[in-house]
């Protein structure tokens, strides 16, 4: 099926209220009416959900997606409802049992059908999945395929067997960061080496100025932290890899400037992190103290900079991470904020989720004692014990991943330590080809000082604490029913 | 945690253990039937979420800073400066009216459903439909679409405001304030708790025990009442203190089924029963002792116990060659004290 652009853009403005598509979504859904398969590398951003959903409209046959965040679908499935989308649900293992059983029982009844990849496990959904006409079977975040990727998820090597069932239908795989090796990866695994076609867009964001701040220890983190949030213009997002850090630096920023202050990780109750999401949407809040569950989903165009309060595990996801700023086009800042001994914790997180020989000996060794008991280490070797692999060819797996996490973790340093253009080495890393040339704009070269005034980033206008609504209760009430 | 002072007496030594279980409702009859004597059970599952080791460390605290003094290996009183320190702190913190609501009510899916039910109305107020819906089970989601079904054509606005002002003119207006800024609704983002406690310069904790006891007395409010919300609130209401299995095994009791008929009926061992019927004794008014006390056993209990009912030992049976079990010997502890409630 061909569409022509100006019908696309009338179908785009009928489902969705967009008048135009963002860079990259036309190919991929060009591509995908054509009935071809493909790989779609798209920084996050541009809207690569709404390049199915528009497929789902069109065709009027069911979409498959698989995706591996809970959260994640559960923010996909709110959207499709807003946008009048009935027959959508997410199939999970937090949904309650009946609820589930009713689903897959009546898997055709809907639209759009958000699967975890566990989920694929069961008989009765793969059975289910056969016997329907589908319009797309979508593999989000795709790079969770990759066994060198940071997120790799076991389940994931299963979809190419699962699209072979299904009778290969044509398939979207989705990801925002993918390195060549990643990409190959994907086609191996998924597509079975076919030929498929490939849309990539680059992962530069040229709005967002990318700078590195040194500092010598944690008190002058804090300083330096609490300084730049106090000047730069709002709103703004703190990445940090611990919930404990970001409640406390959240309580900082709340005590030293007069900004609105929010945390948000996965040890709040699901009702704080709405509410913190609705404020911040709706700009009741300055600054959000966030972990990585912060951001996937979240569609805030006029996000001023993004600071890093940790080290990012790889330069995918700090891409990922900072690409939440400035989706308005607009000048945006993203900061890393960093200090020599980070590193340190940092390899710590790595040991942490990659069990060591000892521990892996041990447990294959008690196996049947210890299944269940040993969180996500003991997952994760569970998978591999099932695939029958020996003790020895199980620490070789390991001992390779970890060396990959210490290599994504030095790439890191190589960004934050490079005397060129910062910008120049992303591309790089990417595979993207054309150079960079650096300029003002660009990124703060190593050694220089970062001056927010020439870059437009300073907060001009007083800031004035929230002139918050009378909290007075019936004032509340009358508002609350429109009395 | 100086709030947990509150659970101590001057006179009467009490046993951490026993106050944690019972503000985190772990139902033993031995907790129940102490929780009881310590007249904290309208406390029951007031605070589900209480961690042991949080707790424990705050015990001690209380301990070293002598508000806590350990009386025999009986367990703690209050000192002095423990009596101030309670005293203190409830000046100066949101104390829960009714405690004793937390688990008349399925807490959790109430307060789910009444953050979705101010949504919606309000939504619908202003005749909007499209909106994120507030973090919310599906179970919650499911109560209020039916609810929604039959009721969509009243006029819920207005009716659900008249409702919120009658319940909310009888509390202080600053607790009121707090609690309306929890909902979500038309173009209205709530406060978090922690929020609304810097604002207000409270604790996060007052602003959580506030919105706990305020929705329940909420629920309890509409469900005495006579309003379209009374249906929403009726599911969730419960009838019985009991858990599942004594409310079963109380039901054939009452039934006048001797006891031997009940295990064979219910497949239950013979202590497993008398276990239903202990928890039956502690929660159920009026519950009648003298089926299964005897006039002879009732008699010898009153010749050989007398005082303090928290110092009688079962042992004293034993020691007398008394064959009387232990669960007869409690129910009568039981029934003493709860004769020495309504006298106070
Ligand atoms: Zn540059």
């Amino acid at each position: 099926m061909t569409i022509s652009d100006k019908k696309l853009e009338e179908l785009l403005q009928k489902h969705f209220g967009f008048s135009e598509f963002r860079s990259g979504q036309k190919d991929v859904i060009h591509s995908l009416l054509e009935r071809k398969s493909t790989l779609a590398i798209l920084p996050t951003g541009t809207g690569k959900s709404l390049c199915y959903q528009l497929i789902g409209k069109i065709c009027k046959k069911p979409v498959v997606i698989i995706s591996p965040l809970i959260s994640l679908m559960q923010d996909q499935v709110e959207q499709l409802r807003f946008a009048g989308e009935k027959r959508v649900v997410a199939l999970t293992s937090v949904l309650p049992f009946e609820r589930k059983k009713y689903v897959i029982e009546h898997l055709e009844h809907f639209n759009f059908i958000y699967l975890a990849p566990e989920m694929l496990n069961k008989k009765e959904v793969v059975e289910k999945l056969m016997g329907l006409d589908l319009a797309l079977l979508v593999v989000d975040e795709a790079h969770c395929i990759s066994k060198w990727g940071p997120d790799f998820r076991p389940d994931y090597l299963g979809l190419g067997d699962l699209r072979k069932k299904l009778n290969s239908p044509t398939t979207l795989a989705l990801t925002a960061t993918a390195t060549k090796k990643v990409e190959e990866d994907i086609i191996r695994i998924l597509f079975d080496r076919q030929k498929i076609k490939t849309i990539r867009h680059s992962v530069d964001r040229p709005n967002i100025f990318l700078a590195v701040e040194n500092v010598e220890n944690q008190k002058e983190k804090n300083q330096k932290l609490v300084q730049l949030v106090e000047r730069l213009k709002t709103p703004g997002l703190i990445y940090f890899s611990s919930k404990k850090k970001a409640d406390e630096i959240a309580d900082l920023l709340r005590q030293k400037s007069k900004l609105n202050v929010s945390s948000y990780h996965a040890g709040r109750t699901a009702i704080d992190r709405y509410t913190v999401q609705q404020q911040f949407m709706r700009g009741e809040l300055d600054v959000i103290c966030a972990t990585s569950a912060f951001g996937m989903g979240v569609n805030k165009k006029n996000i001023r900079y993004v600071i890093h309060y940790h080290l990012p595990a790889d330069l995918e996801s700090y891409l990922q991470e900072i690409g939440r700023a400035g989706r308005d086009g607009k000048q945006s800042i993203a900061i890393l904020l960093y200090q020599a001994s980070d590193v340190i914790l940092q390899r710590q997180l790595i040991n942490m989720t990659l069990p060591e020989d000892e521990m892996i000996q041990y447990y294959m060794d008690n196996m049947q004692r210890l299944k269940g008991h040993a969180g996500e280490q003991g997952e994760l070797l569970d998978y591999y014990c099932k695939q029958g692999l020996s003790s020895r060819q199980v620490k070789e797996l390991f001992s390779r991943r970890r060396d990959e996490k210490s290599k994504n973790l030095n790439e890191i340093l190589a960004y934050i330590n490079t005397a060129e253009c910062r910008r120049e080495y992303i591309k790089r890393y990417f595979g993207e080809e054309g150079s960079q040339i650096h300029s003002g704009l660009c990124c703060q070269l190593m050694g220089e000082k970062l001056d927010l005034a020439k870059l437009g980033m300073e907060e001009t206008e007083e800031v004035t604490a929230e002139s918050s609504i009378s909290s007075n209760y019936q004032k509340t009430i009358r508002k609350l029913f429109n009395l | 945690m100086d709030e947990l002072l509150r659970f101590f007496s001057k006179t009467q030594p009490r046993r951490p253990a026993v106050v944690r279980q019972v503000l985190s409702n772990k139902r033993t009859v031995s907790n129940l039937f102490w929780g009881l004597r310590y007249r904290i059970l309208d406390w029951l599952a007031v605070w589900p979420q209480l961690e042991k080791a949080k707790f424990d460390d705050s015990i001690t605290e209380m301990i070293e800073k002598k508000y806590l003094v350990e009386i025999n290996g009986e367990g703690f009183c209050l000192t002095e400066l423990g009596v101030k320190s309670r005293d203190v702190f409830l000046k100066n913190h949101y104390n829960i009216k009714s405690p004793y609501l937390f688990c008349r009510f399925k807490m959790q899916l109430w307060q789910d459903i009444l953050r979705l039910l101010m949504q919606v109305v309000s939504e619908a107020s202003y005749e909007n439909n499209h909106y994120y819906v507030v973090a919310s089970s599906f179970q919650a989601r499911t109560s209020i679409k039916i609810w929604y079904q039959k009721y969509y054509e009243h006029d819920l606005g207005p009716l659900l405001a008249e409702q919120l002002f009658l319940f909310l003119g009888n509390e202080k207006a600053q607790d009121a304030d707090a609690f309306m800024q929890l909902f979500s609704g038309h173009e209205l983002v709530a406060k978090t708790a922690e929020q609304i406690a810097v604002n207000s310069g409270c604790s996060t904790r007052d602003i959580e025990f506030l919105w706990n006891d305020l929705s329940a007395r909420f629920a309890e409010f509409l469900s005495e009442g006579a309003s379209v919300f009374k249906n929403l609130v009726m599911p969730i209401k419960r009838t019985s203190l009991l858990s599942k299995s004594a409310e079963e095994t109380y039901r054939l009791y009452k039934n006048g089924m001797p006891l031997s008929k009940i295990e064979a009926e219910r497949r239950l061992k013979g202590s497993t029963i008398a276990e239903h019927l202990l928890e039956a004794a502690i929660f159920v008014p009026n519950f009648n002792f003298q089926r299964l006390i005897s006039v002879e056993e009732a008699r010898l209990f009153k010749k050989l116990f007398k005082g303090d009912i928290d110092k009688w030992r079962y042992e004293e049976l034993q020691k007398n060659n008394f064959k009387i079990s232990f669960a007869k010997f409690r129910l009568y502890q039981i029934e003493q004290s709860k004769l020495e409630i309504a006298e106070e």
